[in-house]
């Protein structure tokens, strides 16, 4: 009795270890977005090392989030205006992109190598809520996963507006997403 | 006249020199520096005292600003883009709203976690469901 007794409670544990392993999520507060807006002849780009995201192993739904002020640029001018007449980032302090990876069945997060991913959810960026499907990458070493990604959006659909669009600054963003998860 | 015409000629080169000036070199080689700055002085409970639902009422009075606080080290965890580190502060419950310091400096640090730590730096506010976050600190 007692032997059946620890056999059901192995099995029990390894049940429950197993279904631990598989609902793993993954989270960083380390992770990095980039974009260029360059329209002419002046640069225009900034990066945030400060980015939130949580990656859900089993289900593959994520999210992507970054304070607008953690943008930094190369000229503090740019930046301030950025914030203030661009971004409004005192009205709208964040951004975020959440949804699922579709195919998130084709990744095996114990084996290492470099996986293709399909991003569907909804970015929001000024306040307004876009759809978004784009594909990146998912590499994983030694058990810890790095999302990378590039996709683009146009300003105008985020109700982004000032008089440089278009001309100094690109209607049409780029967007590079790259987080590699700490635990 | 001719003099009229090279004076108005002279302070619009001027103005424009120092225009470009401005933008395109002052600007790229003067960052704001939050350290110099005078530090709002809070408690943990302080900033974050507010209604976590309204984020843009919640960022309002410490956001954009330079805060200094003092808090147990709960996380800590070294960025990989830029090799500074980035520590989690607060009271101890990763469940509860804390707040996710980004030092400044490159070099490591001596600190472990459970250590009540003071540091400066500047509050970028907070998103929905994140900690809020305080960059370019440095440890007092």
């Amino acid at each position: 009795m007692k032997t059946m007794f620890k056999i059901l409670a192995s099995v029990i544990f390894i049940g429950f270890a197993t279904q631990i392993n598989a609902q793993k999520v993954f989270s960083t507060k380390s992770g990095q977005l980039l974009f260029n807006a360059s329209g002419g002849i002046e640069t225009i780009a900034a990066v945030n090392n400060q980015v939130d995201s949580k990656l859900a192993s089993a289900t593959g739904q994520f999210v992507i989030a970054a304070l607008v002020k953690g943008f930094k640029f190369e000229n503090q001018l740019m930046e301030d205006h950025f914030n203030e007449n661009y971004m409004e980032s005192t009205k709208f302090p964040s951004s975020d992109f959440k949804g699922y990876i579709t195919n998130i069945k084709d990744i095996d997060f114990s084996k290492d190598g470099t996986y293709t991913a399909n991003f569907d959810g909804n970015l929001t960026i000024h306040g307004v809520v876009q759809k978004v499907t784009t594909k990146g990458q998912i590499k994983v070493k030694q058990g810890k996963p790095t999302i990378s990604g590039e996709f683009s959006i146009k300003l105008k659909d985020y109700g982004i507006s000032g008089s440089y669009i278009g001309d100094k600054i690109a209607g049409v963003v780029t967007i590079r997403v790259n987080c590699t998860y700490q635990n | 006249m001719k003099k009229i015409l090279l004076l108005i000629f002279a302070i619009i080169i001027i103005a424009a020199g120092g225009a470009y000036y401005y933008v395109f070199i002052y600007s790229k080689n003067h960052h704001r520096d939050v350290q110099s700055e005078v530090a709002i002085i809070v408690t943990r409970a302080e900033l974050l005292a507010k209604d976590a639902n309204n984020v843009v009422a919640a960022n309002g009075k410490f956001y954009n600003k330079a805060v200094e606080l003092s808090a147990p080290i709960m996380e800590m965890e070294k960025n990989p883009h830029d090799s500074t580190m980035t520590l989690t502060i607060g009271n101890g419950d990763a469940f509860d709203t804390n707040i996710d310091v980004y030092l400044k400096s490159k070099d490591g640090i001596k600190n472990k976690i459970g250590d009540n730590i003071t540091i400066k730096g500047l509050c970028t506010g907070m998103a929905p469901n994140t900690n809020v976050k305080i960059s370019e600190a440095i440890i007092k």
